[in-house]
């Protein structure tokens, strides 16, 4: 480029005015007060983040359906649900993914404590894609009970969501109030007009739904799996295609029953 | 004595060290200073435009930076501080309205026309190299007019280094033509009418 020519040389302030400017700057920041050190966030790995993007999803659209459920009867309530959940989703877009923390009390929780927090026993998927070791943080979201062993009814308030990144993959489980989760998700697929459908998981219903990542709405859909088992909502949520997610959720359900 | 590295003068301005940070200021305000002349084409704003980006640079002391890089990260404030200058300056008008005047100084006639014709000159090649993309302009003031390295470049601008390359390469390619069509051979006058404000 022939430009370097037709730029005027460098040229330094005066140093009286450099006195002057430097005087003026640390007069400045004299004044402001000190701050407390910023706490540092930790760094997650894609996958993680992946992960997590699935936790808030699970979380926004399964609530749904435990609070669909729990609001059924009237049609005022129902309205309530539909916002609650549509507020939700409207959140997640506008705030991404880090939004979790600051509308959703959380506490990482170690494995061996996690069917104590939620009072009820979880079983991690096994297959060939991915195996319990795999699973990477595991989240109490929501009301979860501090003193877990004291605890005698499951917390059904609180979630428990573990993480596998390296699979993109999420299950969350969660103490359901739904009866008869079959008309649940008969209602929420004919009121929401979502894409999805109903499928069987070797006797057990199962909500199963694609949709796209909050936000990215040309990239690799997301798939959305949700049964009950045992009155524990197992929500499945992946970047995985439809069957490896089936085979997840299968390999949930048969140690659950 | 052995002055300081930036490495230290960071470290201790980061834990609140004034007085490190007013050394930092005082070997790197020239840089900045022509820096802010380059892209704003005006010696006065430029002045204003350095106590903004130190200003701006201590209230983000908090951020990450490689204690090695402190020159391009102050780059990279000041190319933020520039592109919404309008922005930049309402947040500190105060603290600027607080800068004493400047008490009378002996007028070099010379250096003075010398810095009116600076002002000119850089505002005909500003006339030009504003009709690329702001994100080019970037890369061209600090690459070919600042001489920093594509590394440099890349982390005062937060993008990879390939990208510093890529857009280098574009704006070269348009560059010429762009001087062509602003007429910078042309007259002063005709030029000067062509910049807009930064």
């Amino acid at each position: 480029m022939n430009d370097q020519k037709l730029i005027p040389p460098l040229r330094g302030l005066t140093d009286k005015r450099l006195q002057a400017r430097k005087a003026h700057l640390l007069a400045e920041i004299g004044s402001d007060p000190p701050r407390r050190p910023r706490r540092q966030m930790p760094h997650h790995p894609r996958g993680l983040r992946v992960a997590l993007v699935l936790v808030v999803v699970c979380g926004a659209i399964g609530g749904v359906l435990v609070t669909k459920n729990a609001t059924a009867p009237t049609v005022n309530s129902k309205t309530t649900a539909r916002g609650t959940a549509s507020a939700q989703l409207r959140r997640l877009r506008q705030n991404g993914i880090l939004a979790l923390p600051a509308h959703v009390a959380r506490k990482r929780i170690h494995l061996d404590d996690a069917s104590a927090v939620l009072g009820a026993p979880i079983v991690l998927p096994r297959t060939s894609l991915v195996v319990p070791s795999d699973s990477h943080t595991i989240w109490g979201v929501g009301e979860c009970p501090k003193h877990p062993g004291r605890a005698r009814e499951p917390a059904s308030g609180c979630r428990i969501s573990v993480l596998f990144p390296a699979h993109s993959l999420s299950v969350t489980y969660r103490v359901s109030t739904s009866r008869q989760p079959l008309a649940v998700y008969r209602s929420y697929l004919r009121d929401k007009g979502v894409n999805g459908k109903i499928i069987d998981l070797d006797g057990t219903p199962a909500l199963m739904i694609k949709t796209s990542q909050p936000g990215r709405p040309r990239s690799r859909p997301l798939y959305w799996l949700s049964f009950v088992v045992n009155r524990i909502q197992v929500d499945v949520v992946g970047l995985q295609s439809a069957s490896t997610l089936k085979a997840v959720a299968r390999s949930i359900v048969g140690p659950m029953r | 004595m052995v002055e300081p590295s930036d490495r230290e003068l960071w470290t201790r301005s980061r834990a609140g060290d004034g007085n490190a940070f007013g050394r930092l200021f005082e070997r790197h305000a020239t840089t900045i200073y022509n820096y802010c002349f380059r892209r704003l084409g005006d010696w006065t704003a430029a002045e204003d435009a350095l106590s903004v980006v130190f200003l701006e640079a201590w209230r983000r002391r908090d951020a990450d930076v490689r204690a090695d890089k402190v020159l391009p990260w102050l780059y990279g404030i000041a190319t933020n501080v520039l592109r919404n200058y309008a922005r930049s300056r309402r947040r500190f008008a105060a603290a600027l309205r607080r800068m004493p005047t400047p008490s009378a100084e002996p007028d070099f006639a010379e250096d003075a026309d010398r810095r009116l014709d600076d002002a000119r000159q850089m505002k005909r090649v500003l006339a030009a190299v504003r009709q690329l993309p702001q994100r080019e302009q970037d890369v061209v003031t600090l690459c070919v007019w600042m001489e920093l390295s594509y590394e440099d470049t890349a982390n005062a601008l937060g993008v990879p280094v390939g990208t510093v390359r890529s857009r280098l390469s574009s704006a070269r390619a348009r560059l010429p033509e762009l001087f062509g069509r602003t007429g910078h051979e042309q007259e002063e006058d005709s030029a000067t009418q062509e910049v807009a404000g930064p």
